[in-house]
């Protein structure tokens, strides 16, 4: 489902509560309505029935039934009922029908009451007895049916018309609601806004949110990056002194053999019951590994100055396309050598050091190009579980054994007889970084590099 | 006035017809032909001469008035577009609708209303005592001068009516079958009641003898109230038994005019639409003639009457009877009252007479003569017309009549037995209910005239002049085709044919002789 936004979400969460609250207030405005129409028509039924029925008697008493139907009809006709007058249970009059005069009456079928109020048939019953005071009694009673139909349709269209204002309502409203909704929402706009800030470096608005609750949320998020920043920081230091005792380690014991060897020369070199071969030997050997212990020593010391990775997230596409371009500009052009990049088309995120982790990438391009016949190739893929950047190149390749003395500071350059620093400083950087150097063959006939960053 | 009900009449033409040897038969017409079967065509088409239903349920389709009846009997305007009442009752001012025009296109006027009134009170009116309280009525019957009559047009489109004293039921007569407004300047006219002229809903076309006795209408394009959906609208007399056949067989699309039993089989092929009417079936007695010229004997005859058993042998879905008031009506009586004074019956002969036309008239004549044990009675079935001449002549000692209303009041019933009334069917003369009835017209307030009638109507049952039977529900069958068929609560009469319609998916038959 594709992620709308907070008004939408909000707006449609309050819509049917908008429309729901119509319907409901034009449903309750016609049954209130009806009722109310039928109650006082009853009532007013009523009265007009108690208010003729001392002159209906006297009709009654002399049988005077043209001028009973007169009446009744002059009843009905404004209150576009029926009216029927029963004596004795037979019909003295009625503007119904002719034919039942003189008959028994037919009381309406399925009869029912409700609040004191009479239904039969779809007619509101008003019976009322014909009396006066001071009469005889005559056993005579006048019913006045009235259609309950016009009732129920005054109701419907008072309903249809409270439900056209209550949507009519409902729709202002909702533009009101809207503007409502969008004001509401500001601070929440001012939080993402600063969030957004924050998660690109910057430290975003300082004005305070007016609501309670986001203006907590966004000092926690403060407090949060404040202690990660921390956090990373103490990070980078433990990391830091941790690749320096692995440094020194590593040092230590890339020392040993050396000095061991050194040793066992300067001995032999000190003992005179050697033969003079041997002796001259031990001459020619010892300044060597001495020189070889000092190239360890100053390729240690240079890694030990580089300063620890700062990591965080980032597309490490854009540090190999720099990488790829400070290493062109510093070598190949005048070689005619080329540098193919294979990069994805989608963003790589991992966390690194731009700096540092392009400084690896340019010390293994430049070994590459140094030693390649015409092509070095970058490649980067997303594995599974970690990040693959491959520099290979069609040179010669390097032997085992020699590379692993490159890896610790012990190889030779080819360039003018520099030291071979880059490959031990690359391998530094990476490992600062958490990843590894593997070497492989490459496809292209050389060396491959691959960095793997990310778990291991 | 008293109408004989429908179902007791009319079929004499039709049998004749039968029996001449004319066949039924049918053809395709075009549609909008409306086939209504009446027990009798009209006796008359003049309004103020009108005493039978066939007769009225013409003049309604045919004629408007200044106001009319609504299906449930209120008051609406016809011809009259606006009426006030004066303060003091007396003065009654109808403002006609304007572009109100008759058949023949002529506008109608005041004047128009003002002579058709005039003819309602005039000597030659059969219908006189309705009016009778407009101001002057009673001098202007006698003597023909106008001059004092309450009756004015004020201008070509206002008329005003004076009465003599407040009477409210003087609107519902106007709304009423014969209160029905002619063009004045074509009266004169020789035979205009062979082809008359009116502004009611239809037009008349013609009146037939064969194939079959119709009376032909036609819509009225230019009516004010809206033009009819029925295009063509044949009346048809014809028998009961007749009339089921075509409604049977899908030709008649109502049979409205005739007493249908609930249970008929005739329902099962189409609507029954059943109301309520304001009728009263009666054994009317002659207090003229013996032995019902005792009172105590038409007590007797009335307690031994099996009236429930006769309604619900013969009409089971009609009402008791407790009085002589139809159901809906002041003076209605909804539970029996001690009136009933039985006594030893008497041996003089009395002979019944029932119409020949109803369909169980064998059955009711064993029914009465069974059940009225120890009383010398004869029930005979007369020939419609046999029965209205006794019956107008006063020469049967009993009766079996329907006494229906033609306007909503106690007042239009309770007439029948004021004894300076024409109509007075039972000859009964009791100086207190005169005085009573005489009373009630002037009476505005409604509770003293409903105490009033409640004190008339007590004499009247002391009197004893009529076995109450039941007051009948009306079934009217109407055709499946037929839309907009609805009745009224006062007699099928009043029943409005504006609003009925025949539905586009039937196809139409029309049956003819």
């Amino acid at each position: 489902m594709r992620p709308g936004s907070f008004f939408r979400h909000v707006h449609d969460a309050l819509s049917p509560f908008r429309w729901g609250i119509s319907i409901t207030v034009a449903i309750l405005v016609a049954v209130g309505f009806a009722g109310l129409s039928v109650g006082m028509r009853a009532q007013s039924d009523r009265q007009l029935l108690l208010g003729i029925s001392p002159y209906l008697a006297t009709l009654v008493e002399s049988q005077d039934r043209p001028e009973i139907l007169r009446v009744l009809q002059s009843i009905a006709e404004s209150r576009s009922s029926q009216a029927v007058l029963v004596q004795d249970e037979v019909v003295l009059a009625s503007t119904r029908s002719i034919s039942e005069m003189d008959q028994t009456f037919q009381e309406p079928r399925r009869d029912y009451s409700a609040l004191g109020f009479h239904f039969a048939e779809g007619f509101l019953l008003t019976r009322e007895t014909v009396s006066r005071q001071g009469g005889p009694e005559l056993s005579a009673k006048v019913v006045l049916l009235t259609p309950l139909r016009p009732v129920l349709v005054g109701a419907l269209g008072i309903s249809l018309a409270a439900l056209l204002v209550s949507l009519a309502i409902a729709y202002l409203s909702g533009y009101k609601m809207r503007a409502a909704i969008r004001k509401a929402l500001l601070p929440v706009g001012q939080l993402q806004r600063e969030i957004a800030a924050l998660s690109s470096g910057h430290l975003g608005s300082t004005d305070p949110i007016p609501v309670r609750e986001l203006e907590e949320i966004r000092k926690a998020i403060h407090a949060a990056k404040s202690e990660l920043e921390n956090t990373k920081e103490r990070l980078a230091e433990e990391r830091a002194k941790k690749l320096s005792a692995a440094s020194y380690k590593r040092l230590i014991h890339d020392l040993h053999n050396p000095i061991v060897a050194l040793r066992q020369w300067v001995t032999v070199l000190l003992d005179s019951s050697n033969e003079e071969e041997v002796i001259r030997e031990a001459a020619e050997r010892v300044p060597k590994v001495a020189e070889q212990i000092l190239n360890q020593v100053s390729a240690a010391k240079k890694n030990l100055e580089s300063e620890s990775a700062a990591l965080r997230e980032g597309d490490i596409r854009s540090c190999l396309e720099t990488s790829v371009r400070i290493a062109q500009e510093g070598y190949f052009a005048a070689n005619g050598k080329r540098v193919d990049v294979v990069l994805p088309d989608t963003p790589v995120v991992v966390p690194h050091d731009p700096v540092l982790l392009q400084r690896a990438v340019v010390n293994l391009l430049e070994n590459g190009l140094e030693a390649c016949r015409s092509t070095v190739r970058v490649s980067l893929n997303q594995r599974e579980g970690f990040t693959s950047v491959a520099v290979s190149d069609d040179g010669q390749g390097i032997e085992e054994t020699y590379l692993s003395r490159c890896l610790q500071g012990q190889g030779e350059s080819s360039k003018g007889g520099r030291q071979a620093l880059g490959l031990s400083s690359a391998n530094h950087i990476v490992r600062s970084h958490g990843g590894k150097i593997i070497y492989r063959t490459s496809e292209l006939g050389g060396a491959e590099f691959e960095i793997r960053l990310g778990a291991l | 006035m008293i109408r004989l009900s429908a179902w007791i009449s009319g079929v004499i033409c039709g049998a004749l017809l039968l029996a001449s040897g004319a066949v039924l038969c049918q053809a395709a017409v075009t549609p909008s032909t409306y086939l209504k079967p009446v027990y009798s065509l009209p006796l008359t088409l003049d309004p103020i001469k009108m005493n039978d239903t066939a007769s009225l349920v013409v003049a309604n389709l045919l004629y408007d008035g200044l106001l009319r009846f609504s299906p449930t009997l209120k008051l609406e305007g016809a011809l009259a577009e606006t009426w006030k009442t004066s303060a003091d009752g007396k003065v009654l001012t109808f403002t006609l609708k304007k572009n109100a025009r008759f058949h023949d296109g002529t506008a109608i006027s005041a004047n128009d209303v003002v002579v058709s009134l005039r003819r309602a009170v005039g000597r030659e009116s059969q219908v006189r005592k309705y009016y009778e309280s407009i101001k002057g009525a009673q001098e202007f019957a006698k003597s023909g001068n106008s001059a004092s009559l309450g009756l004015r047009a004020l201008d070509e489109r206002t008329v005003e009516i004076r009465l003599r004293h407040p009477f409210p039921p003087f609107l519902s007569i106007l709304a009423g079958a014969t209160a029905k407004v002619l063009p004045a300047a074509k009266l004169a006219k020789k035979n205009f009641f062979s082809a008359p002229i009116g502004s009611g809903p239809f037009r008349f076309i013609r009146k037939k003898a064969t194939p079959a006795k119709e009376i032909v209408l036609s819509r009225f394009e230019g009516y004010l109230s809206g033009t009819p959906a029925i295009e063509t609208l044949i009346i048809r007399e014809t028998d009961e038994a007749e009339a089921t056949r075509l409604a049977t067989e899908g030709l008649a699309h109502d049979l409205a005019n005739f007493p249908l039993s609930a249970t008929k089989p005739v329902f099962q092929k189409g609507r029954r639409i059943t109301s309520p009417v304001s009728a009263t079936w009666i054994i009317g007695l002659n207090a003229k003639l013996p032995p019902f010229d005792q009172k105590s004997v038409r007590q007797a005859f009335r307690a031994a009457v099996d009236t429930e058993g006769f309604r619900q042998k013969f009409f089971p879905d009609a009402i008791p009877a407790y009085g002589y008031v139809p159901p809906g009506i002041a003076g209605y009586r909804r539970t029996p009252t001690d009136t009933r004074k039985p006594g030893n019956p008497v041996k003089d002969k009395i002979r019944l007479v029932i119409p020949k036309e109803l369909e169980n008239h064998g059955a009711m004549k064993e029914f009465l003569e069974a059940s009225l044990t120890g009383w010398n009675v004869e029930v005979a079935t007369l020939p419609w017309d046999e029965l209205m001449n006794g019956y107008v002549g006063k020469t049967h000692q009993a009766f079996l009549v329907s006494m229906n209303m033609d306007y909503p009041d106690a007042e239009f019933l309770l007439q029948n037995f004021v004894s300076s009334n024409p109509d007075n069917f039972s000859g009964l003369f009791d100086p207190g209910i005169d005085a009573l009835l005489k009373k009630v017209r002037a009476e505005r307030d409604r509770g003293r005239r409903n105490k009033l009638y409640e004190d008339a109507i007590r004499l009247i049952d002391d009197a004893a002049v009529t076995v109450n039977l039941f007051h009948p529900r009306a079934n009217y069958w109407v055709s499946p085709c037929v839309k907009g068929f609805t009745p009224n609560i006062l007699a099928d009469v009043y029943i409005d044919y504006r609003s009925v319609a025949l539905k586009p998916e039937c196809g139409e038959k029309r049956a003819a002789r």
